[in-house]
């Protein structure tokens, strides 16, 4: 416990600017910014060349040296193991990671607890959540954990692109199959058709063949016998009935137009058998001659063999299409890499969301056994919604911020920030109260010196009044005075 | 003496499996090896020649037909049996129904049983063929052997759940004195001198690993000599390459190739890289196949990590909680697939 005191005008903001600077640098603002940046705030009135300064801190039972020089020509920082002269890079992250990762913006936010108002609550809350989340999830590996997450869904995206691009290739092998099967059934069509006419032709000719053959037989008897038997009958029915001698002439007669008869008729039938080279000029000199049936006949068992052997080409390549709706090796053990890697992304979230949940809670106990050590009241709770806020809980209601007094919700920021830093932080590091206490009313005080008092960690308290002071001695408290 | 080749599972009309060097010469392999296994019966005075069915990968085509036809009566002494299998079975529309083969050949085309004789060699053949895609009965019990003194043999094209099942008990209560088997791709002699599956002539999938050919064999006095003479033009291998952590992603196409040439570039490969690597590597498949040979190429390398040591060490953080849900799932499962995947995402993302 550390009272640092000194009326105003003696540098109090001057040494906790001191304290910060050292642990993280002094940042030059620019151009404007740099009128009154802390840099031109702090420089020296006299003797400007000798910015700088040196500080002593022992973290873990270990002693280090830390001094930098802030002037601008000379820069330069340097930390030292006093133990074991070791020396350190203060700016390569050696500091950094000597205080259990403290940044600036955490320093701020949590052990450098100073007045009232300089940062809402929520921003505070929000803030926490981000650092914390990824030290509890990942505890000293210091993993960044979207990233890890940002990883999954790259190699999720890249086994889909591949799953889709070979069932795409599988889906060209069944258009080239089906596209070929077209092909073949326009074969098909083609072919039927074919065999159709030609079945059709080949019908006509049978006819035609055949009313030659009856024609050929009707007419194989050039003259009937029945006609020239007929003839002889009516020569001798003329000669024997009609009276002579119109008897004999009328047989002659008759006898002489039957002979007339059989003559034309035989005339006739010679003109109808052609002789061989008198076909065979016939059949050249005719434009579209039809071939003869034995061709035709012959064609059409090749069409008709083509064509059963396009329809079971065709179904050959249709089974072969059902074959290639398989899922192959290849794809399923893809699919299941692809399983595997969205298992673990939704399992990583999960456990994420639950710990995070873990973690809320605690903040919440730790505020609310804080809050009460600090206040004395029976014990509160404290409740952390989705954006934030702070309430108080009683058993009856939740108490938003704004109701509370002003003292109260002091308490309360102060309760926040030391259960931020005490969850933050393996090692404890010092509080560092900057005239924090100044609107506290005595009994307030006393009960907040009485928590700190009553921890091991280094408290170090700025305050241009004694009432600390006295408080602690009631207290019974030992402290270091520190007059500037 | 009788002298027999017997073979199955031609296939003749597919278009197998193979890298980009020989995938537009597959299919006209099958017709040469055929057309070998034939000349082969000319030059060794083969008596009978034994085509236990899936002679062709679909239905055959008539001009498919005609030309095995013409290739067959090219021989000079030997007699064909053949029957139809589950692949080329004798639908209605077949042309196996009506098709005319050469005097030397003889297809058994009942559907239940049809016994042969084989002029000039004391011989029978009985068989069935397939009508259908699937057999499910053990149609064995209607195919015992006949009371005879001549020589029998058994032609059957079957053997797994859906296509005749049977076990090698029953085959043995048949009582032949050799029967040959057709359907399963892989070469096997199921009793020794008495049945076997010559597998397929030429391998026809990607799984149809190790060497193909046919059975040749000798009976004679109701005794049966066979044995399996390796064929095929080439084989399908699978290629299982074991790599460490100390080995880079050149290290690994090296030793790749390097096999390849050592098991015979003409082959198909199908390769699986397993074992632990370096976490840093990752893998890019694409230029592995400078030989257009394989066909197949999974990465299972893991990234190594002790996941019981990394449980221990982060007990109360995500990485902890994360390993336990899935330690103990199987080893091939995808649960412990999806942890090693969440811890190598986890890796990489270590701010360093």
């Amino acid at each position: 416990m550390n009272i640092v005191y000194g009326e105003n005008e003696a540098g109090k903001s001057t040494i906790f600017a001191f304290i910060r600077s050292m642990l993280f640098g002094m940042e030059r603002g620019r151009g404007r910014a740099s009128l009154k940046d802390d840099f031109t705030k702090y420089e020296p009135f006299e003797a400007s060349s000798y910015y700088a300064g040196i500080l002593k801190f022992e973290v873990a039972g270990r002693h280090f040296m830390l001094s930098r020089n802030f002037n601008k020509m000379e820069k330069k920082s340097e930390l030292i193991c006093i133990d074991d002269g070791e020396v350190l890079d203060p700016d390569q992250g050696d500091l950094e990671m000597i205080l259990s990762g403290l940044t600036k913006e955490v320093f701020d936010s949590t052990i450098a607890i100073s007045q009232l108002g300089i940062e809402p609550n929520s921003n505070l809350i929000a803030k926490f959540n981000n650092y914390a989340t990824s030290y509890y999830m990942t505890g000293e590996a210091d993993i960044d954990f979207e990233r890890a997450i940002e990883i999954l869904e790259e190699k999720r995206k890249q086994e889909s692109k591949e799953i889709k691009i070979a069932l795409e290739k599988r889906e060209k092998k069944k258009e080239a199959l089906e596209s070929e099967m077209t092909y073949i059934w326009r074969d098909v069509h083609q072919l039927e058709e074919e065999l159709d006419s030609l079945g059709e032709e080949i019908e006509i000719r049978k006819k035609e063949k055949k009313k030659k053959q009856d024609v050929t037989s009707t007419s194989s008897f050039r003259v009937h016998p029945v006609e020239l038997l007929f003839i002889l009958l009516a020569t001798a029915f003329a000669f024997v009935v009609v009276p002579r001698p119109w008897g004999y002439v009328s047989a002659v007669v008759i006898f002489l137009l039957g002979i007339i008869y059989v003559w034309n008729r035989i005339k006739v039938s010679k003109n109808q058998i052609k002789t061989e080279p008198e076909r065979i000029l016939e059949t050249l000199s005719k434009e579209n001659s039809p071939l003869p049936l034995e061709q035709l006949l012959w064609k059409k068992e090749r069409v008709n063999e083509e064509l059963l052997d396009k329809k079971q080409a065709y179904y050959n390549l249709k089974e072969q299409l059902q074959d290639l709706d398989e899922l192959s090796d290849l794809l399923i053990r893809q699919e299941e890499k692809r399983k595997a890697i969205e298992m673990a992304k939704d399992k990583l979230l999960l456990l994420s969301k639950n710990l995070r949940k873990d973690m809320e809670s605690r903040l919440n106990d730790k505020i609310g056994e804080i809050f009460t050590e600090i206040t004395g009241d029976k014990y509160e709770k404290v409740f952390i919604d989705e954006d934030y806020s702070m309430y108080l809980l009683t058993s009856e209601q939740k108490i938003p911020l704004f109701k509370l007094s002003e003292g109260t919700v002091q308490q309360l920021y102060i309760a926040l920030r030391i259960a931020i830093s005490q969850m933050l932080f393996k090692e404890e590091l010092p509080f560092i109260f900057d005239e924090t206490f100044i609107y506290f009313d005595d009994e307030r005080i006393k009960r907040i010196l009485n928590y700190l008092a009553g921890s091991k960690r280094q408290v170090i308290i700025f305050s241009c009044h004694k009432r600390e002071m006295h408080m602690l001695e009631e207290l019974g408290a030992p402290y270091q005075k520190i007059s500037l | 003496m009788i002298k027999f080749i017997h073979i199955a599972d031609v296939h003749l009309g597919a278009q197998p499996d193979a890298g980009k060097a020989y995938e537009n010469r597959r299919a006209r392999e099958l017709w040469e090896s055929f057309e070998r296994v034939l000349n082969l019966c000319n030059e060794e005075g083969i008596d009978l020649l034994l085509i236990a069915g899936d002679l062709f990968h679909a239905q055959p085509l008539l001009k498919e037909l005609k030309e095995v036809d013409y290739l067959f009566s090219k021989l000079v002494k030997t007699q064909v049996v053949l029957i139809a299998g589950n692949h080329d079975h004798m639908k209605g529309s077949s042309f196996y129904h009506s098709f005319k083969w050469s005097a030397n050949v003889f297809m058994i085309k009942d559907p239940i049983k049809e016994t042969i004789e084989i002029p000039g060699l004391n011989l029978l053949v009985s068989g069935f063929s397939y009508h259908e895609r699937e057999i499910l009965i053990p149609q064995l019990k209607k195919l015992p052997a006949l009371e005879s003194s001549k020589n029998q043999i058994l032609l059957l094209h079957g053997g797994d759940q859906k296509h005749v099942p049977f076990t090698k008990e029953m085959l043995r209560g048949l009582n032949y004195d050799y029967i040959a088997l057709g359907h399963i791709h892989k070469p096997e002699i199921v009793i020794a001198g008495k049945a076997a599956y010559a597998g397929a002539l030429e391998p026809i999938d990607r799984n149809d690993v190790g060497k193909h050919g046919y059975i040749y064999g000798e009976l004679a006095k109701g005794k049966t000599k066979i044995t399996f003479v390796p064929f095929a033009k080439r084989s399908y291998v699978n290629l299982d390459i074991k790599v460490n952590q100390s080995m880079t992603a050149y290290e690994m196409k090296d030793e790749v190739v390097k096999e390849i040439k050592e098991l015979g570039v003409n082959n198909i490969f199908k390769v699986r890289l397993r074992g632990y690597r370096q976490e840093q590597i990752s893998l890019d498949l694409t230029n592995f196949d400078t030989m257009g040979n394989i066909i197949d190429l999974m990465d299972d390398t893991r990234p190594f990590y002790n996941f019981e040591k990394l449980r221990k060490n982060n007990q109360d953080n995500i990485i902890g909680k994360f390993i336990e849900e899935f330690i103990d799932s199987d080893k091939e499962s995808i649960e412990y697939e999806a942890m090693i995947q969440g811890i190598t995402a986890l890796m990489e993302a270590t701010r360093i």
